[in-house]
């Protein structure tokens, strides 16, 4: 199982996860900082992609989406840990939500990230 | 605020907008990818194709499908880009010449299929969308970016310089098979550039098409005349052996070649070519130093030519006959330098066709990896020569050969000081199963084999029953049960008789004052015929058969015993000689003739003959016998005639208490041997009848080529019969009535029921 604790304090959003070591940032248009699990963040081609074969080795993984707002990247990182936790997974799958209002920039972004 | 709306007010994305950005980050991922590329970097460029992508209205040309997609524009710039990437090359390479031209090449190409590889991560919204949609639409010359970037590449830079970019590679192998090294890094660098090209075609079948046409065809040609010319001048300076060493040197090298840099697909048809030019084109000048290498016993040699005839059609067949040809000489040369001793000694015999057998055997072995054809040429040469040799021709009769080999078994199992332990005896006959094998007339081994044996029984001569049982043992698993089937008896029968000789000593026989044994023996086992000769039997032999002859009739009514004298034999002891007295082991009929002495000093030949009614040729041969072991004196010497006077001689010494005067003549046993193998023919004309009987009874009808056939084959197991023989046969049965020859059809035969 996997708790998800959303803490809404504003330029601070930091999921608690089972490891610490292995991890992304995904930084809004807004500035907040996602710390994300990798293998959670490989669900987008873009981000795999542009992982693979990074030319700075050094680099924090860190990657800036000025293009995207933070209620809308919040959502599509709950996406990819919804998509690791079922891939592959016989248990029955539950509706993953989607509020209304955010629908149309979702899809837009998973365009672009091409989740 | 930023957002990914189209509709909202957003600065504008088109192409002219967005290009410099991006054309300034492909320019450093094409030149300065070394100092490092951020994440941010790649997001930036990637979200610019996006925005341009998203914002921009797309062209529509005829019919519009369903969505339209923008994007051309972008695509025309990024090819227009990567083409003056191409020039920039293709300007620097132009001066370039030998190594440097591939070094240029092998580090543009590294770098740009590097940079290209991010490249198209970032353009991968455009492989999405528009180059996705144009493509399947059939589009021509639409490709994704990375197959873009290859075609460019092919068609401004590499098609324009191939042929010197060939042409250099392949004048750098040369360099590496003529000994200096190279770069070989280099070489693997261009030529998988070259592989990785034809990626640009969608159908896999064409994916070697760039190193196929554009590499491996010169490579190979390169490669022929290359080794064309290294084995033409190398084969007329040096020996054969020499140049089997270079070759399979170069064979080595040349895989080494092809893991180390060259691509595994051109193995086979390298390989193919090489055989071809360094084995094929030269194997008349290889075929004929076989001879020479085989006369000098250079094993090493023989493997690798061996090994490399082995690579191409055909390359053996005259190694083998070759081989078989030597063999049957050399044998027969072996058998000629001893011929004359030879034909009377079957140990030396044996001996020289064995080691001629061992000596090809491990060329076989060790030179030709035991090839089932060089075994079979071989047998070949060897059943040429064991058959048909100097000894045979001087014997005139290639049954010669079985009858040596049956009298040297004789020699080894019988009791001898001069033979070996048992186990080495044991390995000398199995050596001997081998020459058996290719024996022709193994009847003739049989018959043979079977009166030594027999000699050897009464004789009491056999030096181990052990071995007497694995020799039967081998020949029955050579020839199977019949062939061994009398052998056999004849070994019981001598068990039976001892048997039957303790209950005789226990019932009458200790009463005879005379130490009597008695072997009983079936008639049709034993190859023994009635006694030559008459015989009266001294009266103290003839007490003992009288008694034996009670006894056995009692016990097996009906049977009849016909006593064999002349095998018989005995011991007499002396009283009238000087210091010691002897013990004389003689024949029956020896001893005849002695014991007369018993109540006369002196005896012609003549009242001899009389006394022991024996026929004149045995009493001469017998009393020849006594002459020339001085045990008897005689008048005339050697010569006996019906006058010559006989007397004991008295002053008779010998070394041993107990001598053994039952002496052969050769006479007799080159006469014995003759009619032996004139035994032999009459029995043979038999078996083929017999044959010919069984075979017309099957089929009724035959023709004459194929009852000439069947025979053979029904009688290669014992014997090969003569065609003159068989047809004397078939005259014979047909006398008899028991074929016919048919009236209509020529040469054909029925059975007459």
């Amino acid at each position: 199982g996997h708790e998800f604790i959303i803490d809404r304090r504003p330029f601070s959003h930091t999921w608690c996860c089972r490891v610490m070591s292995d991890t992304i940032t995904l930084v809004s248009a807004e500035g907040h900082e996602f710390i994300i699990d990798r293998k959670c963040a490989l669900v987008s081609k873009t981000i795999s992609s542009m992982l693979e074969g990074s030319f700075l080795e050094n680099e924090s993984g860190r990657i800036n989406f000025r293009e995207i707002s933070t209620p809308v990247l919040e959502k599509v990182i709950q996406y990819f840990y919804f998509k690791v936790k079922y891939n592959n997974n016989t248990s029955p799958i539950p509706e993953f939500t989607i509020e209304p209002e955010i629908a149309l920039e979702l899809l837009m972004a998973a365009n672009f990230l091409d989740t | 605020k930023n957002s990914l709306f189209p509709m909202q007010a957003r600065p504008k994305y088109t192409i002219d907008d967005i290009w410099p950005g991006l054309e300034s980050g492909l320019t450093h991922l094409l030149f300065n990818l070394t100092e490092g590329f951020s994440l941010d970097s790649h997001m930036k460029l990637y979200t610019c194709v996006y925005n341009h992508c998203t914002t921009q209205k797309p062209v529509v040309r005829g019919v519009a499908t369903g969505a339209n997609f923008a994007g051309e524009q972008l695509y025309y710039r990024l090819c227009n880009f990567l083409q003056k990437h191409m020039k920039g090359l293709l300007n620097n390479a132009s001066s370039k010449i030998d190594d440097s031209l591939m070094s240029y090449y092998k580090k543009e190409w590294d770098r740009y299929t590097t940079a290209l590889s991010v490249i198209n991560k970032i353009f991968q919204y455009l492989n999405r969308h528009w180059i996705k949609r144009e493509i399947e639409e059939g589009t021509k010359e639409v490709y994704e970016v990375y197959t873009l970037s290859l075609v460019i590449w092919k068609r401004n830079f590499f098609d324009l310089i191939k042929h010197r970019l060939t042409a250099v590679t392949l004048s750098l192998i040369e360099k590496e098979r003529s000994g200096d090294y190279i770069d070989t890094s280099l070489v693997k660098g261009v030529i998988d550039a070259y592989v990785r090209l034809g990626a640009v075609s969608d159908k896999i079948e064409e994916h070697m098409q760039v190193y196929n046409q554009d590499f491996n065809d010169a490579f190979l040609k390169a490669s022929e005349s290359f080794y064309s010319h290294e084995s033409n001048d190398f084969i007329s300076k040096n020996t054969v052996s020499d140049y089997l060493k270079k070759v399979m040197k170069r064979i080595e090298e040349e895989k080494q070649r092809l893991h180390t840099f060259v691509h595994p697909s051109s193995e086979f048809e390298l390989m193919t070519r090489l055989d071809r030019v360094l084995i094929e084109n030269h194997r008349d000048s290889i075929w004929q130093e076989f001879h020479v290498l085989l006369v000098n016993d250079k094993i090493e040699d023989m493997s690798r030519m061996y090994t490399l005839l082995s690579r191409i059609p055909n390359g053996l067949q005259p190694l083998k006959e070759i081989f078989e040809k030597h063999i049957q000489a050399s044998g027969d040369a072996a058998i000629l330098e001893n011929a004359n001793r030879a034909l009377l000694d079957p140990r030396l015999y044996v001996e020289t066709i064995l080691k001629i057998h061992k000596k090809y055997s491990t060329v076989v072995t060790s030179a030709f990896r035991n090839d089932t054809g060089f075994v079979e040429a071989l047998d070949k040469g060897c059943r040429k020569f064991i058959n048909n040799n100097a000894v045979t021709k001087e014997a005139g009769n290639s049954s010669k050969s079985p009858e040596l080999v049956a009298k040297y078994c004789d020699i080894l199992l019988k009791k001898s000081p001069k033979n070996p332990d048992e186990q080495e005896v044991l390995g000398i006959i199995n050596d001997i199963m081998i020459v058996f094998k290719y024996i022709e007339d193994k009847d003739v081994f049989q018959t043979f084999y079977s009166k030594v044996l027999a000699k050897r029984l009464i004789n009491g001569n056999s030096a181990s029953e052990f071995l007497e049982g694995q020799m039967i043992t081998k020949l029955k698993q050579n020839c199977g049960f019949e062939y061994t089937a009398k052998l056999a008896r004849m070994f019981s029968d001598m068990s039976f008789s001892k048997e039957l000789q303790d209950n005789f000593r226990k019932d009458v026989g200790k009463d005879l004052g005379v130490d009597l044994s008695v072997l009983v023996l079936a008639t049709g086992s034993w190859p023994l015929s009635p006694p030559s000769t008459t015989f009266n039997l001294p009266k103290q032999l003839a007490a003992c058969r009288e008694a034996f002859q009670n006894f056995y009739t009692t016990e097996y009514q009906g049977r009849k015993l016909n006593w064999l004298t002349h095998v018989s034999k005995g011991e007499v002891r002396t009283t009238y000689a000087a210091q010691q007295q002897y013990s004389f082991q003689c024949s029956t009929y020896q001893m005849g003739i002695l014991l007369l002495f018993n109540e006369n000093d002196c005896l012609t030949t003549s009242e001899m003959q009389t006394a022991t009614d024996l026929v004149q040729p045995v009493l001469l041969t017998t009393l020849a016998s006594l002459y020339k072991t001085k045990v008897l004196n005689s008048s005339t010497g050697e010569d006996i005639v019906s006058t010559t006077k006989f007397t004991i001689n008295t002053d008779f010494k010998s070394k041993k208490t107990r001598v053994g005067i039952n002496v052969r003549v050769l006479e007799a046993q080159t006469q014995a041997d003759k009619e032996t193998h004139q035994g032999v023919e009459e029995d043979r004309k038999l078996q083929i009848q017999a044959a010919l009987v069984r075979i017309m009874k099957s089929r009724k009808k035959l023709s004459h080529a194929n009852l000439m056939t069947e025979v053979l084959t029904q009688l290669q197991g014992r014997f090969k019969p003569k065609v003159v023989v068989i047809k004397k046969c078939i005259d014979i049965l047909i006398e008899k009535e028991y074929l016919r020859r048919s009236e209509k059809e020529k040469d054909v035969y029925t059975y007459v029921a």
